[in-house]
């Protein structure tokens, strides 16, 4: 019997630490691929010097909901506003704030009541009224301030800014990020060039925490100071440059993140918008653009770009990083569910033939496998048949492989004149690889797999707030 | 006793085979691994290496290219706005070049970026000599070294020379760039065709229309439109646009581009060969654009035409013939009377939006079309009315 078990899990670990490395190496080559020739074709100055006076730059709206930001509202808005684009405008979600977010908004933006023709083309919570300028600034004037009933999730909120939006584009945001200044520039291009069209463009992010921000620019870049960010900041960089710029090259993006994204207004309403339910609502709605493109036959593309374009504040706390991921488990747990009839069906082209099972097998069971494998160690290491040389050369490839990823990742950046404007900035990331897999991985198994039975158990979870430390500013 | 030292590659080699001794009676997985774990430390630290390196001379072309800067800049630019005509000779000694000063790559290059912002900066001064900016891109040599960089093996340099030279703007021989027109590359094709768009004397644009195959994708537009408004300013020729439309009806995006363009260029010349081509076109798409273009245009004599083709239009077409007959304002009852017909059969909140807004803008007579309808409007309609009187929003933008 233990023969039996022992060689069933050598066999099953094997073959799966061999796909998952395989898939990697897969990805490397594709986003390596891309990179280059991005490296070679594109040029962003040249880019936004011809958009900037062209008739032809399609307009922008830009989404951010808030909740309870009294603290930080001004500054943020005033940040999204002064962004660098011919034709854009920013619509700011009031999702029923207890504070004084939407007096100060009133007061500084010198905003007024108008009587707006709101059609709710994707279903919310009540929709109070609309606010508009009446100061002659131009910038000002970009402004729409839309207040609602707090609707618990910021889908919800979401939701209402589309319904408003009166561009072809719309980018959703969260209200505290940091866009960069060109970055409607930068998520545009690739659109403009794209023979198919496209319905979503994803754009990378990275950490807040430790940058120097000055009148809501970033004014400095560094890297995260304290450890859980900068764990995170280096799992951003992993995701952007590798992973989701491989899944665009076939055109498979699984998820385009909620913090910063472009979407095709038309089809995102089509979509259904996000869903209020879901934990995983950026994920879930691109699970639904794809679907309504695919069912009516419509070819589409969704586009990775590797330039920063936003950078948000990530949890400072375990505490907070806990709710996080198990929200995020929880909500994979829950688009699996919810999406299962996708799997393996090649109406939906690369989307349910690879990625979603590449999601589902080294992804969403990742964290089980891996706590079974801690398992069986412990098993061997108490009925003494671990053999301990193997493990360590074992242990040490895996931790090898993790680190040329992460060199890789620092290339990859480097390429794009990327993070950090002193090179030197990229040891943070050496170390935070180094210990990774020490500290922050087996924590992260641990949320993730909290978050799939608390699904399970159908316990009832909430979004709770984002705690903020806040960022430095600059004089 | 006899010492024999080992060589570096004897090192290896043992090193090697230890390796391959220690793990021989392992299972396959295992040797893999072992072999695995070297290659990763080796590239691991070749990356170190080479991102060190790749840092050091980083550092190095900043200090130099600032260096460049603190010290021709200020003094480029005095050449550049002086008055008096100046030949390359004078400009070279006016700058303090080096006498021994020739067209070296490296040196050269950090000129590019000092002559582009240089360039920005003072292309609209009335000041502007443009002779003595071409005559300083000759004593800089820079004809020579982006001549130099088109004929580089690495396209990347390639297509850099050629926004570069348009960005310096810089002389260089038609034939130069022309060279690349059928490249295989299709983007160095792209680049070198707008090139030769942009700064040819003869008709350039021929290449357009013969590659009747090629995409015309939004960026190609972007581009084509900002070579058009940069020959304009220049009092150089743009082509027919109409007879791109009629030519060259095979390639669908290029005739949208033509008429778009005529309404972007104000073009009013060709309105009635737009009009006749309306009459004639069965294409659903191009007619639309025809219809906008013709509505921008303010164009009343297509009128009639208008008011003709509503009766039998689609849904999408009405909105849009609409729209264009709010544009012309020609004052005709009639299209007020249109007008209001069609908010009362439309269920589309923007269309009606933008009948509203169409009515409220047209006259008197249209005002009070409006405020007729705003009385006899049903309860859920009255929004709309309200939206379109509000000040403060921008119905035109209502989607």
């Amino acid at each position: 019997m233990h023969n039996a078990i022992s060689t069933f899990f050598d066999y099953f670990i094997l073959f799966y630490s061999g796909g998952i490395i395989l898939s990697y190496l897969i990805m490397i080559r594709f986003s390596f691929k891309r990179h280059k020739k991005r490296k070679i074709f594109h040029d962003p100055e040249y880019t936004i010097e011809i958009l900037r006076d062209s008739p032809y730059t399609p307009g922008i709206s830009i989404v951010a909901p808030a909740y309870n930001e009294e603290k930080t509202i001004i500054t943020n808005v005033q940040s999204l506003l002064n962004l660098d684009y011919p034709d854009f405008e920013v619509v700011i979600v009031n999702d029923g704030s207890k504070d004084k977010t939407l007096e100060l908004l009133i007061e500084h933006f010198d905003l007024v009541k108008v009587p707006y023709a709101y059609i709710e083309k994707i279903k919310t919570k009540p929709f109070r009224c609309v606010y508009a300028t009446k100061s002659d600034n131009p910038l000002f004037k970009k402004l729409k301030v839309v207040d609602k009933e707090n609707g618990g999730t910021k889908a919800d909120a979401s939701n209402a800014g589309i319904n408003v939006v009166s561009n072809k584009y719309f980018i959703c945001t969260d209200v505290d990020c940091v866009i960069e200044k060109f970055a409607l520039y930068r998520c545009i291009w690739p659109l403009m060039q794209s023979q198919t069209r496209v319905i979503a463009v994803s754009a990378s992010m990275r950490m807040l925490n430790g940058c120097i921000v000055k009148e809501g620019q970033m004014e400095k870049v560094l890297p995260p100071h304290s450890l859980i960010p900068l764990f995170q900041d280096l799992e951003y960089a992993r995701s952007y440059l590798i992973g989701k710029s491989a899944f665009a090259a076939i055109n498979g993006m699984i998820n385009v993140s909620g913090g910063f994204g472009l979407f095709d207004t038309d089809v995102a309403i089509k979509a259904g918008g996000y869903d209020g339910d879901s934990f995983a609502e950026d994920m879930d709605m691109i699970a639904r653009m794809i679907r309504y493109m695919c069912d009516s036959g419509e070819p589409y593309r969704i586009v990775q770009i590797p330039d920063i374009c936003c950078w948000t504040e990530g949890p400072p706390t375990l505490k907070v990083l806990a709710r996080q991921r198990m929200r995020w488990g929880r909500g994979l747990f829950q688009f699996f569910t919810i999406h299962r009839d996708m799997l393996f069906k090649r109406r939906y082209h690369t989307y349910g033939m690879i990625s979603l099972p590449y999601v589902m097998i080294f992804e969403l069971s990742a964290p089980v496998i891996e706590l079974s494998g801690y398992l069986f160690i412990l098993y061997l290491m108490l009925s003494g048949s671990l053999n301990w040389e193997t493990m360590f050369l074992i242990f040490f490839t895996l931790f090898a492989f993790a680190q040329v990823l992460t060199m890789l990742v620092i290339n990859f950046d480097m390429k794009f004149k990327g993070s950090f404007e002193k090179k030197s900035n990229y040891l943070w990331f050496i170390l935070a690889s180094t210990l990774e897999p020490f500290i922050y991985h087996p924590i992260i198994v641990y949320f993730a797999l909290r978050g799939y039975l608390k699904h399970i158990t159908g316990k009832k979870m909430v979004w709770g707030a984002m705690t903020r430390k806040g960022v430095k500013t600059s004089q | 006793m006899e010492y024999y030292s080992l060589t570096a590659l004897e090192y290896i080699k043992y090193y090697i085979m230890g390796i391959y001794y220690t793990w021989i009676d392992y299972p396959p997985v295992v040797r893999m691994c072992s072999l695995f774990l070297n290659i990763a430390v080796i590239y691991i630290l070749i990356s170190l290496l080479k991102n060190y390196i790749r840092a050091v001379k980083e550092a190095r072309h900043n200090r130099k290219q600032k260096h460049y800067t603190e010290l021709y800049e200020d003094k480029m630019e005095k050449v550049a706005l002086s008055p008096n005509k100046m030949d390359p000779n004078e400009i070279a000694q006016a700058i303090e070049l080096p006498v021994n000063y020739k067209m070296n790559v490296k040196k050269t290059s950090l000129f590019v970026p000092i002559l582009r912002d240089l360039y920005h900066k003072i292309e609209d001064d009335e000041n502007f000599n443009r002779s003595n900016w071409r005559n300083l891109t000759i004593a800089l040599r820079m004809p020579t070294y982006f001549e130099k960089q088109m004929q580089s093996r690495v396209l990347k340099k390639r297509l850099a020379a050629l926004k570069n030279i348009t960005d310096d703007n810089t002389d260089l021989k038609e034939a130069v760039a022309s060279r690349y027109l059928y490249a295989r590359d299709e983007k160095l094709r792209m680049s070198s065709r707008l090139h030769v768009a942009r700064y040819g004397t003869s008709y350039p644009f021929k290449i357009f229309t013969e590659d009747t195959k090629g995409y015309v994708s939004e960026e190609l537009m972007v581009k084509l439109h900002n070579v058009f408004v940069y020959r304009l300013k220049n009092n150089l020729s743009i082509p027919n646009l109409v007879r791109w439309c009629n030519l060259y009806p095979i390639n669908e995006k290029l005739r949208l581009f033509a008429v778009n363009e005529i309404r972007l260029l104000q073009s009013k010349k060709d309105c009635p060969e737009l009009l006749d081509l309306l009459k004639d076109s069965k294409d659903e798409i191009f007619s639309l654009a025809i219809i906008k273009c013709l509505g921008e245009l303010r164009y009343k004599k297509a009128e009639p035409e208008l008011l003709r083709r509503y009766n039998y239009a689609a849904a999408a077409e009405r909105g849009v013939i609409a729209e264009a007959l709010g544009n012309i304002k020609s004052g005709n009852p009639e299209v007020i009377d249109f007008l209001v017909k069609d908010f009362k059969e439309t269920t589309r909140a923007a269309t009606k939006v933008r009948l509203l807004r169409n009515l409220y803008d047209y006259g008197a007579a249209g005002k009070a079309a409006y405020e007729l309808l705003k009385k006899e409007a049903k309860e859920d309609d009255i929004r709309f009315f309200d939206h379109v009187e509000c000040e403060y929003i921008d119905s035109r933008k209502y989607a």
